[in-house]
């Protein structure tokens, strides 16, 4: 069976949804944008589950960019401070903004490939958002928002992909036409196009109407399948070419991790996708190998910076924390 | 499909009459603007951004040819409100009773186009 937890890391369904009676957020003024925080917030609170409220006026700013590292919130949202807002579960899977783009953005992340179980659980809480408040629709456009690129579902579905060996063998260009040929959009997760930092990807529907949400679903899922045995294939054939070239690779980078003294973000970005490289295929084993993905997110400026219980590190401070950080981390989850 | 030359130029002829006549009588694009928000029509048509729900009334047919641009031919056929759904589906019940009573009427089927018209008229008074 094709091991698709080694490429998928991680999936995520989002809804933009926009009220009649507001005009959109670019164009609110005065009380308007707490009123429509507080109609959306009224709806979501009130649902099974344990919802916080955070408004990005008050929020500290740190939190604000810790939740930004773990996409969680847009920077679009974090600078919007005199009307937005966002609307968390308790263990940060939901995330509601409210006052982005749109009045609504819903999100829902999952771990590996899970679109359908996340549209599931987005769509519940999207009928009661229905519900309880005025959505702005037209029987032809769907689900009126900002941009027309936003009309119809206004549903984005998107994964996020390992893809080292499409990338070293320098096919990422013709996926990437070949995707946006099936109106998929791809993106670097960390930078962009081809150069994308630690081999991570985000691929997703561009297409929003004239096509239902099982469509949408389906389409992501079938290209993710055939992205991953494009990946796994690749992945054997370097193993088979160039076998010692990887495995020098890996482990200088597994080197450097473990043993560096001040280590920059970008520099452990790098080294984080060969060594998830090393774990993919097998040369090195940790206790979780998910870890290094929770890595990746936690070795961003911010969140180590509240890692460190600090408000604020230097960046020789915030090197030499991050190197420890991860030396520690990696040397205790290994496996040998 | 088959090809009709004629057909088509037929419908060339229509298309250009449209545009010569949207050209002289319709308000030019640089003067329509939502009264709500005050978006301009070139501003959504340059940067695909609205300011409210009611631009897309206001901008309804220049709305619907960039959504097609933009997405492919076809319109909402996802997730729709509820109350939006009851509503397209007594919509179609009307269009279809609508065309029940023309038909009955042509086979002067007279008490079955009364009876008609009286759900015609129960089910327009709902959609009100």
């Amino acid at each position: 069976m094709m091991d698709v937890n080694s490429v998928v890391i991680s999936s995520r369904i989002r809804l933009a949804r926009s009220l009649k009676n507001y005009v959109f957020p670019s164009c609110l003024v005065g009380e308007e944008g707490y009123k429509v925080i507080k109609e959306v917030a009224d709806v979501v609170t009130n649902l099974d589950g344990e919802y916080k409220v955070f408004t990005m006026e008050r929020l500290p700013a740190l939190d604000a960019e810790v939740m930004q590292e773990k996409h969680l919130i847009s920077s679009n949202l974090l600078n919007n401070k005199a009307s937005g807002a966002v609307i968390l579960s308790d263990d940060e899977t939901i995330s509601i903004m409210v006052n982005e783009e749109d009045h609504i953005r819903a999100q829902c992340f999952m771990k590996g490939l899970s679109l359908g179980v996340a549209y599931e659980t987005l769509n519940k809480i999207d009928d009661a958002l229905i519900e309880n408040l005025d959505i702005a629709y037209d029987d032809t456009l769907g689900f009126l928002n900002s941009c027309i690129t936003n009309v119809g579902t206004g549903m984005r579905a998107s994964v996020m992909l390992f893809l080292p060996a499409l990338t070293l063998s320098n096919q990422m260009n013709s996926v990437i036409n070949n995707l946006s040929n099936q109106r998929l959009t791809v993106r670097g997760v960390f930078g962009e196009g081809s150069e994308a930092q630690g081999y991570l990807y985000q691929v997703s529907n561009a297409r929003s109407l004239g096509v239902t949400e099982k469509d949408i679903i389906n389409k992501v899922i079938q290209s993710t399948l055939k992205l991953c045995e494009l990946e796994l294939e690749a992945r054997k054939l370097l193993v088979q070419n160039n076998d010692v070239e990887l495995k020098d690779r890996v482990f200088r980078a597994w080197g450097v991790l473990t043993n560096a003294y001040t280590l920059s973000a970008d520099e452990f970005m790098k080294c984080a996708g060969e060594v998830k490289i090393g774990i993919a295929l097998g040369f090195i084993k940790l206790k979780d190998n998910s870890l290094i993905d929770k890595l990746l997110f936690d070795a961003l400026p911010s969140s180590l910076t509240q890692l460190a219980g600090q408000e604020v590190l230097g960046e020789k401070e915030e090197k030499m924390f991050r190197a420890k950080f991860i030396s520690t981390t990696l040397k205790s989850a290994r496996i040998k | 499909m088959f090809y009709n030359p004629f057909e088509a130029t037929k419908n060339d002829l229509a298309g250009l009459f449209n545009e010569m006549y949207y050209e002289t009588h319709a308000p030019r694009k640089e003067n329509i603007y939502c009264k709500r928000c005050k978006t301009t029509l070139l501003d959504f048509l340059e940067t695909g951004f609205v300011g409210c729900s009611s631009c897309y009334q206001t901008f309804l047919n220049d709305a619907k040819s960039f959504a097609f641009d933009v997405h492919g031919m076809g319109g909402h056929v996802g997730k729709a409100p509820k109350r939006e759904a009851t509503k397209a589906v007594k919509m179609r019940e009307l269009e279809n009773l609508i065309k029940e009573k023309e038909k009955a009427l042509r086979i002067e089927d007279y008490d079955r186009a009364k009876e008609l018209k009286r759900l015609i008229d129960n089910l327009k008074e709902e959609l009100k």
